[in-house]
């Protein structure tokens, strides 16, 4: 009983203070630690792609007149990483800042405004600028033919299809199983 | 002689005020924290917590004063206790009350919390002062037996005298047994673990206590910190009064009084690091678990009454 | 077939006359159904003449798939690893099933929940008050009902709480809860105590119900369900992410690559080494002991960090996805795991050897909770709460998982049959947890942590257990179109472990009951889950030229948009 009580207290003596005096001085977290991602707007396509992927729909993506509205409400962030690893042009990562408290919940959020293209026939959202002219650079190079000319790329899905469906045979139902 | 007694009153009480959270704050902060190896609380802690405390809303069931009497009664019957017990050669109020009013009055501060327990309408708190009653039961008798073979030994049911006779006699073995089981009721006595069974956070959700806030909650807390004071001063000064500078090192009294103040203070910080290490190092036993614990106390508290019978 | 063959003349199914259809739908998983009227007989026969242990009940709505409701009780027999799914077809009219309570005791929480949540009756309940749902909840909305949309909010009726049982003659009523401070989330229990002596308990939890299904049932994918599953729970959130992504792949029967699931199992230890640790102080600290708690806790820190350092969070590590695991762990990091756990063995191994010899610690435990081993085996409890009264059960051994087939665990268990036994169990557990680590490191197989998985096509059904610190979690999947779930059933190991509270505080001291609950490490929030997630089936049809055209590229054969972009009215859909 009293060579346990000393095990004890020699277990705790040996181990030293271990508490940080946090806030007064700083928690450092390991490498590859998942804190509040950052956003390069500049690389972003407006593709919603992290949207997407955002299990607890932190990025809301809504289009209006001109413009592709992303709303980036980091508030209800989990921290998971997926929109990072969604993001095709690496635009986002994740920081390792957690000191995320605020008086205003709005400090945790980023909007950002991008170009809409619309459908050149019917008036419909086709993407955004810049992820159509990402598209038509990168069609071009393996096509080899010059960037503007696919004027089908600002067409939406439905024209294009509308356009395809005119020129092709369209199969019955019955058919298509064969 | 009266404005002597009531300013020597007013300034002893005032210390042990003073005092009381510095002592629960040092031993937060230097012996619990330390032990459970983190950086701990501000030493100054318990001020904050009292000030806070005495600052807020008082929530009560009914209006009434009477809802604050078992708090004030039990801080009052702990400062007053404190003056019964002999620094300086003898209590400030040795004259007019002897070892039988201290043992009422840490009677009257235990039933204090029974009537605070009583008071409230909650299970938790009738559990706890059931529990309160109980292990009075058991831990009172070994006050009163610790102090009755003092008596013995001293042929006085004064304090001041008890001291008196122990140091100029020197230990015996009767003292020594009735200081060692003093120093285990004290644990008891002051609510620490393992023996914290009448208000157990975890268990009762603090009992007697459970429905008290502001400053009712504040003096209770400050006559627990008050008492566990008291009871370490009158162990380290009527069983262990040794060494004593009554005489004087260089032929000054005031010399004297200094250093013996200043050893009492040190040796009465001994047993409160004492009670404050076994606090820290050992869970809360159930009621029948301490009870069992304290009857065995009292027939060690026995054995010292047998012995002061006998005369060693 | 040939395999459903011989495992029915394996498991003696021929004998079960009753059985209509005998399936084995993925890997040691059969299914057989039944009618309804015989499903108490098909469980006698399971129970006493295959030796079944029932684990949990599953409630599905299939009233647009086949048009009917379906209970499925679903029993492990260990000895065979085979887990045997009895499922009662139940019409959808005035459904009603038989209660197997009368043989399984333990069965009986998961078919109050049948009633609350799927409005199927069970007759023969001894107690039929609601479970899950909320005091004025009305009784005709069952929730997991498909026609009941995920954001209905009924007003709230008056008179509907459940009666709460009245205290023997002479005693009186003692509340733990619903909030408590030593128990960390909520919960009721009524004690009835005659002085200080328990003589009756009476139970209302699930105050942690947190609805997740409905949100699964409008939003989430496959690889968004992890994230949610690890949310069931604050300690063994990996578990249960785990449970979910191997019960998916053994749907599909796509395994995640080998390397993947050492890197799981890697994990789950961790998991168990620092959710011991935090019990154990958990357990110091309700017994007033806060220096171990602190100690336990201090000691516990770096097994955190190393999850921090492996997974990128304390907690929710976001590591599984289904397929498999979203990080490696390299060979730097797995210097640094093996270095860390040396200290946390050293430190361990102090402490467990002052504990064993701490008599007032002891004092508090032992005796205390008593739980017999034929209590245990009534109410089916799991992990070291039945571990610690002398039933080797192990999902590790029972249902490998993971990488277990080829990991050495060591089963421990304690014939105490008290509060010190299930605190033994996990004591030494740790030790053992760790030692699984460094083998799974030193065997670490080469290759990739992640296969593509392309479709998850519908109509498949997949059980998985992982045995969690607390006991064995169980997470049962059907899969939908649309790349998401048609069902997914949760039951983590407190669940059959709360059960057995009334039977364990029976004539004890009320000092004793925190101690005694808390030794069974309860999980409140694990416990009241409930996430199920349904989907609309669509069945395979034909489109028409308009709907060839409504279906955008991008869209087909892809999942659908998220519902929250319809829900925020007026605004164009992406994609």
């Amino acid at each position: 009983m009293i060579t346990s009580k000393l095990k004890e207290a020699l277990i705790c003596f040996r181990a030293g203070r271990v508490t940080l005096r946090y806030p007064f001085e700083p928690s450092v977290p390991p490498e590859g630690f998942r804190g509040q991602p950052q956003l390069d707007i500049t690389k972003c396509l407006g593709c919603g792609a992290c949207s997407m992927a955002c299990p607890t729909r932190c990025i809301e993506v809504t289009n209006e007149a001109e413009q592709r509205r992303m709303e980036y409400c980091f508030d209800r962030c989990s921290y998971c990483g997926e929109c990072a690893e969604a993001c095709p042009e690496g635009g986002i990562t994740m920081s390792s800042e957690f000191e995320l408290a605020t008086d205003s919940v709005t400090d945790l959020r980023t909007v950002a405004y991008l170009d809409l293209v619309r459908c050149e026939s019917c008036g419909e959202v086709v993407g955004t600028a810049r992820e159509i002219d990402k598209l038509a650079q990168e069609l071009a190079t393996k096509m080899n033919v010059a960037a503007d000319s696919m004027p089908w790329l600002r067409w939406c899905a439905r024209c294009k299809r509308e356009s395809s469906l005119a020129t092709a045979q369209v199969l019955q139902p019955a058919e298509a199983h064969l | 002689m009266t404005v002597w007694l009531v300013v020597g009153g007013v300034v002893q009480v005032g210390l042990v005020l003073l005092l009381a959270p510095l002592f629960e704050g040092l031993m937060r902060k230097l012996v619990r924290a330390r032990i459970h190896s983190r950086e701990g609380p501000p030493i100054w802690q318990p001020y904050y917590d009292l000030f806070k405390l005495l600052v807020k809303e008082d929530t009560q069931p009914a209006a009434g004063w009477v809802y604050l009497l078992p708090s004030v009664l039990c801080l009052a019957s702990v400062l007053t206790a404190s003056l019964l017990v002999p620094l300086f050669g003898r209590g400030i109020l040795g004259e007019q009350g002897d070892a039988i009013l201290f043992i009422y009055l840490m009677a009257a501060s235990v039933a204090a919390v029974v009537l605070a327990g009583a008071m409230s309408g909650s299970p938790y708190s009738s559990v706890g002062f059931a529990r309160e009653i109980m292990m009075t039961l058991t831990v009172e008798p070994v006050l009163i037996m610790a102090l009755i073979t003092a008596a013995i030994d001293a042929g006085s049911l004064d304090l001041g005298a008890m001291a008196a006779w122990h140091s100029a006699h020197g230990p015996s073995l009767s003292m020594l047994i009735a200081a060692f089981a003093l120093l285990l009721s004290v644990q008891a006595q002051v609510g620490k673990l393992p023996f914290d069974v009448p208000e157990a956070d975890q268990e009762i959700m603090g009992g007697p206590f459970i429905e008290l806030s502001g400053p009712k909650l504040a003096l209770f807390k400050w006559a627990f910190w008050a008492k566990q004071l008291v009871l370490a001063a009158l162990l380290v000064q009527v069983f262990v009064p040794w060494p004593t500078f009554t005489l004087g090192l260089a032929g000054s009294a005031a010399l004297g009084a200094a250093l013996c103040a200043l050893v009492a203070l040190v040796k009465v910080l001994v047993v409160v690091v004492v009670v404050a290490v076994v606090d820290a190092v050992n869970p809360r036993l159930r009621l029948d678990q301490a009870m069992a614990y304290f009857v065995a106390v009292i027939f060690v508290a026995g054995i010292g009454l047998i012995l002061a019978f006998v005369g060693t | 077939m040939a395999v459903a063959e011989q495992m029915t003349e394996d498991l003696g199914l021929g004998a079960m006359t009753f059985a209509r259809e005998i399936d084995e739908r993925a890997p040691n998983q059969v299914y057989v159904e039944v009618a309804p009227e015989d499903i108490v007989g098909a469980a006698e026969h399971v129970v006493q003449r295959l030796g079944g242990r029932y684990v949990v009940t599953v409630g599905t709505d299939d009233r647009e798939r086949r048009g009917d409701f379906c209970a499925s009780h679903i029993f492990s027999l260990e000895d065979r690893h085979v887990f045997l799914t009895l499922q009662a077809r139940v019409e959808p009219y005035e459904p009603a099933v038989e209660s197997i309570t009368g043989l399984v005791p333990g069965a009986s929480w998961a078919e109050r929940e049948l009633q609350d949540m799927l409005g199927i009756t069970v007759h023969g309940l001894d107690d039929s008050r609601r479970l899950v749902l909320p005091d004025d909840w009305p009784t005709d909305v069952h929730p997991l009902r498909r026609d009941v949309p995920y954001n209905i909010r009924p007003e709230p009726v008056e008179g509907l709480a459940p009666p709460r049982r009245e205290p023997p003659p002479g005693a009186s009523v003692m509340a733990i809860g619903p909030y408590f401070p030593v128990l960390e989330e909520p919960a009721y229990f009524r004690l009835f105590v005659d002085g200080e002596k328990i003589v009756g308990c009476d139970y209302r939890g699930f105050y942690n119900h947190r609805g997740v299904e409905k949100l699964g049932d409008s939003a989430l994918t496959y690889t968004q369900v992890p994230f949610i599953a690890e949310r069931i729970c604050g300690i063994c959130g990996f578990i249960h992410s785990t449970c979910y992504c191997e019960a998916v792949e053994t749907a599909i029967g796509v395994p995640a690559p080998p390397r993947a699931k050492y890197i799981r199992s890697i994990m789950l230890e961790l998991e168990r080494v620092h959710s011991h640790l935090l019990w154990f102080g958990i357990a110091a600290h309700i017994l007033g002991f806060d220096t171990a708690l602190m100690q336990s806790w201090r000691m516990r820190e770096p097994v955190m960090w190393l999850c921090e350092r492996i997974s990128g969070n304390r907690k929710t590590y976001g590591m599984n996805q289904v397929g498999g695991v979203r990080r490696d762990i390299s060979a730097e990091l797995a210097q640094e795991i093996l270095q860390v756990l040396d200290t946390v063995e050293r430190e361990w191994l102090e402490l467990y050897r002052a504990a064993q010899g701490d008599g007032t610690l002891l004092m508090r435990l032992a005796d205390v909770g008593p739980i017999t081993p034929e209590d245990a085996k009534a109410i089916c409890v799991v992990g070291p709460t039945a571990r610690g009264s002398g039933l080797p059960l192990d999902a590790r051994i029972d249902h490998p998982y993971a990488a277990y087939a080829e990991l050495p665990v060591n089963v421990i268990t304690f014939d105490n049959c008290d509060s010190l036994g299930r605190t033994l169990v996990r004591l030494e557990e740790v030790f053992d947890s760790i030692k699984q680590i460094r083998t799974a490191l030193r065997n670490l197989p080469e290759g990739a942590v992640m296969v593509e998985i392309e479709e998850i096509p519908p109509g498949r059904e997949g059980i998985c257990t992982v045995e969690a610190p607390r006991g064995e979690a169980i997470h049962y999947v059907l899969t939908g179109p649309n790349n998401q779930l048609a069902q997914w059933r949760v039951r983590a190991p407190t669940y059959p472990n709360l059960q057995v509270v009334p039977r364990m505080l029976q004539d004890q001291n009320i000092a004793d009951v925190p101690i005694a609950v808390g030794s069974l490490d309860p999980c409140f929030s694990c416990t009241e889950r409930m996430e199920v997630v349904d989907r609309r089936s669509g069945h395979a049809r034909l489109y028409s030229r308009e709907e060839i055209l409504e279906l955008s590229g991008p869209r087909l054969g892809l999942r659908e948009p998220p519902e929250w972009v319809h829900e925020h009215n007026d605004r164009d859909h992406v994609h």
